[in-house]
């Protein structure tokens, strides 16, 4: 008796904790996305609650309540760790996806603009990194509502929706009190950018680790493109400053890459002080093996940019090797005796890339036309306005043409730019976007607006 | 070897998991999660102090084993919203679930050692084999990095079910071992040292099989003690190289073979313990090893994450002594606990 209830008791235990049998998608995700072309497969991973079970799933691609669906083509199962390989579809337009697994019982996982298709990376790219963003929501730290951090952010989304970058870089401190609630919030404002979102995570996110990971996923990973890999490191400050098993599988990405064009970003600096401590001297030399040209940094919420030798440049930007780059906070409190540039305000980092080689990655904040060392772009200088009639006002502070800027015009029917070049139509519901291709100069002010087609 | 089991999983798996969780994720003691986790240590200390001096009506065998699959249910309903989930800091939910395990653990613990102590003291190769099936419990951390905690739930239904170290022929005349000084100190270093590699990989769960691979080196140098001319020899060698390499780079830690050979150390150190006779209702001074070892585990994070301050860096340096002890001190006061060793 004693034994019979034993057992049944070890069983039980067990079973009540595996059952009933669910999964956790942990990527692609919002900030770990998966970048492909239509018609290219992308993998799923899935974390199951009991090994060896396979979830029998659909799979399809949603976008503006548009669903494509996905073909699988391969699976693999190691423990509890299930691989899915899936087709996406050879039509299905460019832009973000939301990637939907539905289970047998009906239940719906969503992961939403997980998966980006796209065409392969091109020569001449531009790319926004920021850091330090401002603090969402009021009150308490667990506090729900809107704060003027809220606002703040929109305002930064619109204006990189306007530089519409190819990507978008987020290196740490991304939800400054660190609570579930801030990283909820943190995902619905990035939900509003255009382009792909690759992030990773500061020290700030470890006083509140499983909101991060649970609504963000990995700590540290690698985000493939094409011949484009972006690796995102974790430095979180004072636990994990590079320990032995994140540079082994640093050196094993990178060798794994040595024909890839590779971005590196990571919370903590690894130059002067307030910085990553150990394993410097091996991790540039890495990069400069493999030819890195830009090493994206925040915490120190101040511009500041560095050469391989450690040593803060202040004689202009252009140097030979691998620029250390650290970027000035987006939201939250400046520190201007650490920045190089020639004001301390709250932006983010518009760089260009040609092939490998680095292009323009400051702004020229004292306005001689030149770029400036360290400078970053400023953040709420560039109005963007929605007149809600189809039309929106553009008036920009800043000291330099912003070039190729894209900007939304929604209206009821298919109708065309008054200026600038239009790229492409998306019907959302009953409402029609009009992607406009325009070039923004230094200081205009102007209204772009929807008009009929001439005959 | 269930008793064993059921006495040596509260200070090699509970309580080293209740640390890996609080240091990795954090915790915030403002929060009221934060303040259980505080008075934890407190609730289950003073409950394992209650249990041993007025625990006697446990000793009872109906009432151990409702004890013990109670326990078990209790550990299933509480380690269940770990399953899937991140250990969550800011949980108060967690919190309780988790205070609830550890109350468990200690009951566990507390029937374990009485089971033990009733049938005349610890046994090493109970103990080894103890070491053994924890090794592989806290291995399956790689899968889900809190399932140790549920493993607790069939170990307490076993020891419902199999009262294995019941009363036998009584063991003969044992040393009353202390297990003190140096010795408690070369645990502290072991902590230390063992958990280096929980900390270096941190969220990464793959911590899991070095916390298991340690303790099977546990196990292996509990029996391997016995054959004291060879293992004397090779292991101070080995373990000398491997911490000698960890203390200039600590990259060495996350070595597998690291893991064992500290664990192998540690468990030479811990032979005496199980060859001791039972004192008071407690086998051996396990009491006081506890602690030392946790104390090393929580060391051995300050350490870690402060890699970049030098001076704590040459801390690096005293696990070295572990072997060096072995060899000066345990080895030569070895030959009386050793001889007088009785067939088990
Ligand atoms: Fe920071």
């Amino acid at each position: 008796m004693r034994r019979a209830l034993a057992v049944f008791t070890a069983f039980a235990a067990i079973l009540w904790a595996a059952l009933p049998l669910r999964f956790d998608v942990r990527g692609p995700r919002l900030g770990i996305p998966a970048l492909l072309a239509p018609g290219e497969v992308f993998t799923t991973d899935l974390h199951l609650s009991h090994p060896g079970w396979r979830p029998a799933l659909e799979a399809r691609l949603e976008r503006d309540g548009v669903s494509y669906p996905l073909e699988l083509v391969g699976d693999h199962l190691a423990w509890n760790r299930l691989e899915l390989d899936y087709r996406t579809p050879p039509d299905a337009p460019h832009g973000g996806y939301d990637l939907v697994l539905v289970d047998d019982s009906g239940v719906e996982h969503r992961r939403e603009r997980s998966v980006h298709l796209l065409p392969p990376p091109a020569h001449d790219l531009r790319i926004v990194q920021l850091a330090d963003l401002p603090t969402f929501g009021s009150g308490p730290p667990d506090g729900f509502g809107e704060g003027p951090g809220d606002a703040e952010m929109r305002q930064i989304v619109r204006e990189i929706n306007l530089i519409r970058p190819d990507y978008v870089l987020l290196s740490g401190d991304v939800a400054y009190v660190g609570g579930w609630f801030h990283y909820h919030k943190l995902h619905e404002h990035l939900l509003d950018l255009e382009s792909p979102v690759i992030c990773v995570l500061g020290n700030h996110e470890y006083k509140g680790l499983a909101g991060y990971l649970e609504t963000m996923g990995a700590p540290r990973h690698v985000v493939d493109h094409g011949d484009l890999s972006f690796v995102s490191l974790n430095t979180g400050h004072g636990r994990d400053q590079l320990t032995a098993s994140q540079f082994t599988w640093l050196e094993r990405v990178m060798d794994e890459r040595h024909d890839q064009r590779v971005i590196v970003q990571m919370h903590h600096p690894l130059f002067w002080k307030r910085k990553v401590f150990v394993r410097v001297d091996e991790m540039v030399e890495l990069f400069a093996d493999h030819e890195v040209p830009i090493v994206l940094s925040g915490h120190w919420h101040a511009d500041n940019v560095f050469d391989e030798h450690g040593v803060s440049r202040t004689d202009g930007p252009d140097f030979p090797g691998t620029k250390y780059v650290t970027t000035t906070a987006a939201g939250a409190e400046l520190h201007p005796d650490q920045s190089t540039a020639f004001e301390s305000y709250h932006g983010y980092r518009v760089f260009e890339l040609h092939g490998n080689q680095l292009g323009r990655y400051t702004y020229d904040g004292d306005g001689d036309g030149q770029p400036d060392t360290s400078s970053s772009h400023p953040a709420h200088r560039m109005l963007i306005e929605d007149l809600g009639d189809g039309g929106v006002r553009i008036a920009s502070s800043w000291n330099e043409d912003l070039l190729g800027a894209t900007v939304s015009l929604r209206s009821r029917r298919e109708l065309v730019p008054d200026k600038g070049t239009l790229l492409r139509r998306r019907v959302q519901g009953d409402m029609i976007l009009h992607e406009v291709r325009i070039d923004v100069p230094a200081g205009a002010d102007f209204v772009v607006k929807l008009v009929e087609p001439r005959p | 070897m269930i008793a064993h089991l059921l006495w040596l999983q509260l200070p090699f798996v509970y309580l080293p998991l209740l640390v890996v969780g609080l240091a990795i994720y954090g915790a915030d003691f403002e929060h009221p999660s934060g303040r259980i986790y505080l008075w934890t240590p407190l609730v289950l200390a003073v409950l394992h102090s209650l249990l041993r001096h007025f625990g006697r009506v446990l000793a009872k065998r109906e009432v151990s084993a409702a004890v013990l699959i109670l326990g078990a249910a209790v550990v299933a309903y509480a380690y269940r919203p770990l399953h899937m989930s991140w250990w969550d800091e800011r949980s108060t939910s967690q919190a309780a679930h988790i205070l609830a395990i550890g109350v468990c653990s200690v009951f566990a613990s507390q029937l374990g050692a009485r089971r033990v102590t009733r049938a005349g003291g610890p046994d090493a190769t109970h103990a080894a084999c103890a070491f053994a099936v924890l090794a592989l419990i806290a291995t399956g951390g790689m899968l889900y990095p809190m399932i140790a905690l549920l493993a607790l739930a069939p170990l307490m239904a076993a020891g419902a079910a199999v009262d294995d170290e019941a009363p036998d022929a009584p063991r003969a005349e044992r040393p009353a071992t202390r297990f003190g000084g140096w010795r408690r100190y070369a645990v502290l270093l072991a902590g230390i040292e063992l958990s280096l590699p929980l900390w270096d990989f941190q969220t990464d769960p793959r911590w899991a099989l070095f916390l298991g691979l340690g303790l099977l080196g546990v196990a292996a140098g509990v029996v391997l003690a016995a054959r004291r001319p060879l293992f004397a020899v090779l292991l101070p060698a080995f373990a000398t190289v491997w911490t000698v390499a960890a203390a200039f780079d600590s990259a060495q830690t996350v070595c597998p073979m690291h893991a064992l050979l500290v664990g192998a150390g540690t468990g030479w150190l811990l032979r005496p313990l199980f060859e001791a006779r039972a004192v008071k209702d407690e086998p051996a001074s396990l009491a006081w090893c506890t602690p030392v070892w946790i104390v090393g585990i929580l060391l051995g994070y300050v350490l870690a994450a402060n890699r970049s301050i030098m001076g704590l860096r040459l801390l690096f340096w005293l696990p070295l002594l572990i072997p060096l002890l072995g060899v000066f001190r345990n080895a030569p006061s070895r030959p009386s606990g050793s001889d007088s060793r009785p067939t088990t």
